[in-house]
């Protein structure tokens, strides 16, 4: 899932590849307030809902990922 | 969602007029005396400048401006009904619509204030459609007015840098459903629930013998306020969806749409509500948020006078418009742009 939300972030947030490293922020990546909203609309397709609040408080793409992948879990009652 | 009349003659337009302000107030005037900056307000709203009145001037002055000029474009100066759909009128009682009727030489029309917001002129628009097919009026004034000024804290820099003043105007006349300029479906929608996203808090009666508030907190109240977060998603998620109801009532496909002349809230509410509708880039995306802002309920018929005068919108064009606003309100129609002078100073 981490790689598609990569590919989410550079073919809709003008992200480009250089910018990802290990432990890299939403923040680093130049998302702002709105794109957090938009982003966690976007996720909405991924299966589990990641509200604009809990990205702006985990920043890490890493927490997002492992956060999405939790919740998409759950719903699947895995 | 609303139902349209599917009887009676077609709400037809037939004059297009806008007024601004002329004073400017650029993203340096704002950085010059709030925490912000030109970079950071283009980026979060794609606007650099917007319009202020002057000292004195209200809604109604506006509205006269606008009215006036598309009742001069429509090439008759009667209509048996005016309707005018504002945020800011010039007082809470009476409302704007019958004095602004006077001032144009219209004394003894129906006259009344519509308010969604910036959904307001979409919301006027159904009333004039309706009005028209009922046989209660054959020509309907519909202006969208605003002093957002006038309800702006001058220390938000939020709202202080996306609202704009202004008023636009439109002529409708009876006519037929096949003809250029008449107005196709008209969607409607409301949410209640969300009725704290965008909203005065003071004012009204549901503030009346509030108890505890200092003078300063009450003062405060009487300012505009904005989630900003939360009505971008909700913005998008509505208009979008609104969008796809009028097209799909009536029967245009998302490819066969030439102009889509979106509320312009704001540069990116715009780009992501078009790009889910499939609208990309480029001459499709009617656009002036640049250059004056969001002027809520004079945000649509600005926008098509501004871009019929400069023409980016053209006779023939098959135009898409939606608005989302305060309430939580929403609308969307459809129209093929008919072959008037848009008239804009």
């Amino acid at each position: 899932m981490y790689e598609d939300v990569k590919t989410l972030l550079m073919t809709s947030f003008q992200v480009v590849k250089e910018d990802f490293h290990d432990e890299v922020t939403l923040e680093e990546l130049g998302l702002d307030s709105l794109d957090l909203v938009e982003l966690s609309m976007r996720l909405e397709d991924f299966g589990a809902a990641v509200t604009d609040d809990e990205l702006a408080e985990l920043q890490r793409l890493d927490a997002v990922v492992e956060l999405l992948e939790q919740r998409c879990a759950v719903k699947e009652g895995r | 969602m609303t139902r349209n009349p599917s009887r009676g003659p077609a709400a037809v337009i037939c004059g297009v007029g806008a007024w601004l302000p002329p004073q400017v107030v650029s993203n340096h005037d704002l950085a010059a005396r709030l925490d912000t900056s030109d970079q950071w307000i283009r980026e979060r709203t794609g606007i650099a400048a917007r319009r202020r009145v002057g000292p004195g001037v209200a809604t109604g002055d506006l509205a006269v401006a606008a009215g006036e000029l598309a009742l001069k474009s429509s090439g008759c100066g009667a209509v048996d009904m005016v309707v005018l759909g504002t945020t800011t009128p010039d007082h809470p009682c009476p409302a704007t619509a019958p004095e602004v009727a006077s001032r144009l030489g219209l004394t003894g029309v129906g006259a009344f204030d519509v308010s969604a917001v910036c959904s307001s002129f979409l919301y006027g628009l159904a009333t004039a459609t309706g009005l028209i097919a009922a046989g209660i009026a054959e020509r309907v004034l519909l202006i969208g007015a605003e002093t957002f000024s006038s309800i702006l804290d001058p220390d938000d820099r939020t709202t202080a840098a996306i609202f704009g003043d202004g008023a636009g105007a439109v002529v409708l006349r009876a006519g037929a459903p096949t003809e250029p300029g008449a107005i196709g479906p008209v969607l409607l929608g409301s949410d209640g629930t969300q009725r704290d996203l965008i909203k005065v808090p003071a004012g009204g009666s549901r503030d009346r013998g509030r108890a505890g508030s200092d003078a300063r907190a009450a003062l405060a109240d009487h300012y505009f306020r904005m989630r900003g977060g939360e009505t971008y998603r909700h913005a998008v998620e509505r208009t979008t969806e609104v969008a796809r109801a009028a097209l799909d009532r009536a029967g245009w496909s998302v490819d066969s749409v030439d102009r889509f002349a979106a509320h312009q809230a704001n540069a990116r509410i715009v780009n992501a509500v078009s790009e889910r509708l499939g609208i990309a880039e480029g001459p499709r995306r009617l656009s002036n948020i640049t250059r004056i802002g969001n002027t809520a309920a004079a945000s649509l018929p600005l926008l098509l006078a501004d871009s019929a005068a400069r023409g980016t919108l053209r006779p023939g064009d098959r135009t898409l418009l939606a608005a989302f606003g305060g309430g939580a309100t929403w609308g969307a129609a459809t129209v093929v742009w008919p072959d008037v002078t848009a008239l804009i100073p």
